[in-house]
């Protein structure tokens, strides 16, 4: 067994780089942005711009190869640059990226790996979600969104929904069915790369719980050409929803000496947030005791503290690639009770969104308001229902 | 710089061969026998588990043990979770050899540690007493100097084994102000003058006793770490032991798991196997969640403790986690079982009325919350 983080020198040097430029780049007043749960105008603009800035330094995918905009970084020091981003608590780029960039390096052409990935590297191509329908959302290879051939394009009708940001991104990958016969479900489903700004493709918002835009996405008669397909026909469901199939992603050694030294990983995101919710506690008297000091915070804290610490290490059992739907439904469960005890902790004045009488600047008011979109991606009786058939092989 | 939950291909390996030793020598019908008797663990048992060298495994070569580490017990105690072998190996092993090596004195090393590793000195602890605590707070029990000795007054409550031990390795208050800490910890030999003992009725059908001290004399050289100061090194070689306790848990929760999900397939009613209700599959997916939660936390906090860095905020996590999860995961197996597992025989109640001992053995899941907070500076 091992648990241990180390760092060299050189990726120090790195790190050091990192903090500087950031410190340059981002203004304290830009940390925590969520692409996907914000409208700031003023916020948005200003990321547009600082994902092209980070894109400049080859930072969006430091690991990607340099022919696609990535500086061939080790997993080591691509791990230091997140770090730095994730301790600013730095916006990451808009959109499905993080899904469509593996896909594309995976199963895309030459041509598309040339058209999409230097783009995406460089923070101007950003992809909108066209999966889930109003009909199929946990199930969704029942969807009825259609393909047809005609001649050298497909033409694709149908509709999709809870589009998050849609309205912000560029491009949509959109599956669609592309054999007539209703019944192969996912069989039947192949994935189509078009730009947002196509004629066929009406947005109309649906305003979220939690501060998002997401969208209602018309497709009528968009006009793909057959060279925007994404993987085989047919073959959608396998090869971009399970990441089955393709060519491996390249990965690329670094060349650091060391000597190695152990260093401890700074807290972020539910440890940032619990970090700061025990300062307030500290800091805060209620009924004439201070927070910390109440025995049901301190074991209301301390709840939080082991859920958090779950997580964690989840995350490590992730990074040595085992684990699976178990990992998802954990971590699903987890966030609706994490935000509440949050909630509870803070009482009353937790309602406050903003102002002086707002604790912790209105952040568990947000976290609260989006655990509410925790089915993103399915929901957490879904990821139980497999749990209970795959891993433990209960009937269906 | 890594990653790897996993155990080493030695520590496997031990693991193997405790759950094929296990499964042959403590099948359930065995486990009842122990419990019927107030001996409370197999005498041929704790000799075999010597000559597998399982009960030196922590200790120095030096006094007789194979300096192993930590990590090492991890496998041992999951497997002992999975078969519910009755054994004194955590107070002994886990928290006598452990508080011994940390805190005792060369002559006590020597004394006790080869004894310990070669089966023939068993050791209770004798921390608990009227009002349930554990820890300093609820301490009564006297240990008053007089010349070179100290004369122990008091009763400890759910003393494990206490009719086989050599030693009672027993927390006493030497210092009259009640708010000092003025706890020392003290090497009972358990065949002194003016010991008595009173098995105690108790859920789990534990070897437990309530040990009345009544002017017992204890020599001075008998005392374990320093007067007044005895608990911190007590401390933590509970908390050391509540980790291993920790793997028990999940080692008896794997067992439960393979049981309910057996269960659940082979069941029908309404014509359908009861695992195909979702209602059911929340259930039977609680146990695996439940256990494969503790398991990580309890791994890291042991590798924490083998690898020598600061661990009391991740053994705090993983042995308060622990606790709530045997509670929980039995619950929910019962569940699933219905009527046919609240009939004793049913080998399911073997583990669910264990779960409340280890629910509370060696402090419940507040106390380790409390040590949390104080870990986090809360």
């Amino acid at each position: 067994m091992d648990i241990s983080f180390t760092t060299t020198p050189k990726l120090e040097a790195l790190r050091r780089e990192v903090r500087a430029w950031l410190a340059e780049e981002l203004p304290q007043q830009f940390e925590g942005f969520q692409w996907d749960f914000e409208e700031d105008p003023e916020r948005w603009r200003f990321y547009r711009e600082f994902w092209k800035r980070q894109g400049a330094k080859r930072w969006l995918e430091p690991a990607w190869p340099r022919e696609f905009g990535g500086a061939e970084m080790s997993p080591r020091e691509a791990r230091v640059v997140r770090e730095e981003f994730e301790r600013r608590r730095a916006g990451g780029l808009a959109g499905i990226g993080m899904l469509v960039g593996p896909t594309i390096l995976r199963l895309g052409t030459d041509e598309q790996k040339a058209a999409f990935l230097p783009g995406m590297a460089a923070g101007e191509i950003m992809w909108a979600e066209g999966y889930t329908e109003p009909d199929s959302g946990s199930d969704l290879a029942s969807l009825r969104t259609r393909a047809v051939r005609d001649g050298d394009e497909w033409v694709i009708d149908g509709q999709k929904t809870f589009c998050t940001a849609g309205h912000h991104c560029n491009w949509i990958i959109i599956a669609a069915r592309t054999d007539p016969d209703d019944t192969k479900r996912h069989k039947g489903i192949s994935y189509f790369l078009a730009p947002m700004d196509s004629h066929g493709i009406e947005l109309r918002p649906l305003l979220n719980l939690a501060d998002g835009r997401q969208n209602l996405v018309f497709l009528d008669g968009l006009r793909v050409p057959e060279n925007r397909m994404l993987g085989d026909l047919n073959q959608g469901w396998q090869q971009v929803w399970f990441g089955l199939g393709g060519q491996p992603i390249p990965t690329f050694e670094s060349n650091d000496p060391g000597p190695d030294e152990e260093y401890e990983l700074e807290p972020t995101g539910q440890a940032w947030v619990l970090d700061q919710l025990v300062q307030y506690c500290r800091a805060t008297t209620r009924g004439g005791t201070l927070l910390s000091e109440d025995a049901v915070v301190r074991m209301q804290l301390t709840d939080l503290a082991i859920g958090v610490e779950i997580e964690k290490m989840l995350q490590y059992e992730g990074a040595c690639a085992y684990g699976g739907h178990l990992h998802s439904a954990i971590t699903k469960e987890f966030q609706p009770e994490f935000a509440q005890r949050c909630t509870e902790i803070l009482g009353p004045l937790g309602q406050i969104q903003s102002g002086v009488w707002a604790p912790l600047a209105g952040e568990i008011d947000r976290i609260y308001r989006r655990s509410f979109g925790n089915h993103a991606g399915g929901t957490s009786q879904v990821k139980r229902m497999v749990v209970a058939t795959r891993s433990l092989g209960l009937p269906r | 710089m890594a990653i790897d939950l996993t155990l080493d291909d030695h520590q496997l390996l031990v693991q193997r061969s405790a759950f094929e030793y296990f499964q042959k020598r403590y099948p359930p019908y065995v486990v009842r026998d122990i419990e019927d008797g107030h001996v409370g663990y197999l005498p041929d048992g704790w000799q075999e588990m010597a000559a597998l060298g399982w009960l030196g495994i922590t200790i120095p070569e030096a006094y007789g043990g194979t300096g192993g580490s930590f990590l090492d017990l991890y496998p041992i105690y999951e497997e002992m979770g999975r078969f519910l072998v009755p054994s004194p190996h955590l107070d002994t092993v886990a928290i006598a050899a452990n508080t011994i090596l940390a805190a005792g004195t060369e002559a006590q090393r020597e004394r006790v540690l080869p004894a310990i590793a070669d089966g023939t000195c068993i050791v209770s602890l004798a921390v608990v007493e009227r009002d349930g605590t554990f820890g300093p707070a609820g301490i009564a029990c006297t240990a008053r100097p007089r010349g070179g000795d100290f004369v122990v007054n008091g009763t400890k409550l759910l003393v494990g084994y206490a009719s086989s031990a050599d030693f009672l390795l027993c927390a006493v208050r030497t210092e009259g102000d009640p708010e000092r800490d003025g706890v020392s910890v003290l090497l009972v030999p358990a065949d002194a003058a003016g010991i008595s003992r009173t098995p105690i009725p108790n859920i789990a059908g534990n070897a437990l006793y309530a040990v009345t001290f009544d002017d017992v004399v204890v020599p001075g050289e008998n005392l374990l770490g320093p007067q007044d100061g005895g608990w911190p090194a007590l401390s933590e070689a509970t908390t050391r032991a509540a980790v291993l306790q920790t793997a028990t848990i999940v080692g008896a929760a794997r067992a439960v798991l393979d049981m309910t999900n057996q269960y659940a397939k082979d069941r029908e009613q309404f014509g359908s196997p009861i695992g195909r209700y979702q209602a059911v599959q929340y259930l039977v997916s609680d146990i695996l969640i439940d256990l494969h939660r503790a398991d990580l936390l309890a791994k890291q906090a042991a590798y924490r403790i083998d690898a020598g860095k600061d661990y009391e905020r991740e053994a705090a996590i993983a042995i308060a986690f622990g606790k709530k999860a045997a509670a929980h995961l039995h619950r929910q197996a019962h569940e699933v079982h219905a009527g046919v597992a609240f009939i004793v025989e049913h080998d399911l109640t073997l583990f669910s009325l264990r779960a409340k001992y280890w629910e509370n053995n060696l402090g419940d899941a507040r106390y380790y919350q409390e040590q949390l907070a104080a870990a986090m500076r809360i």
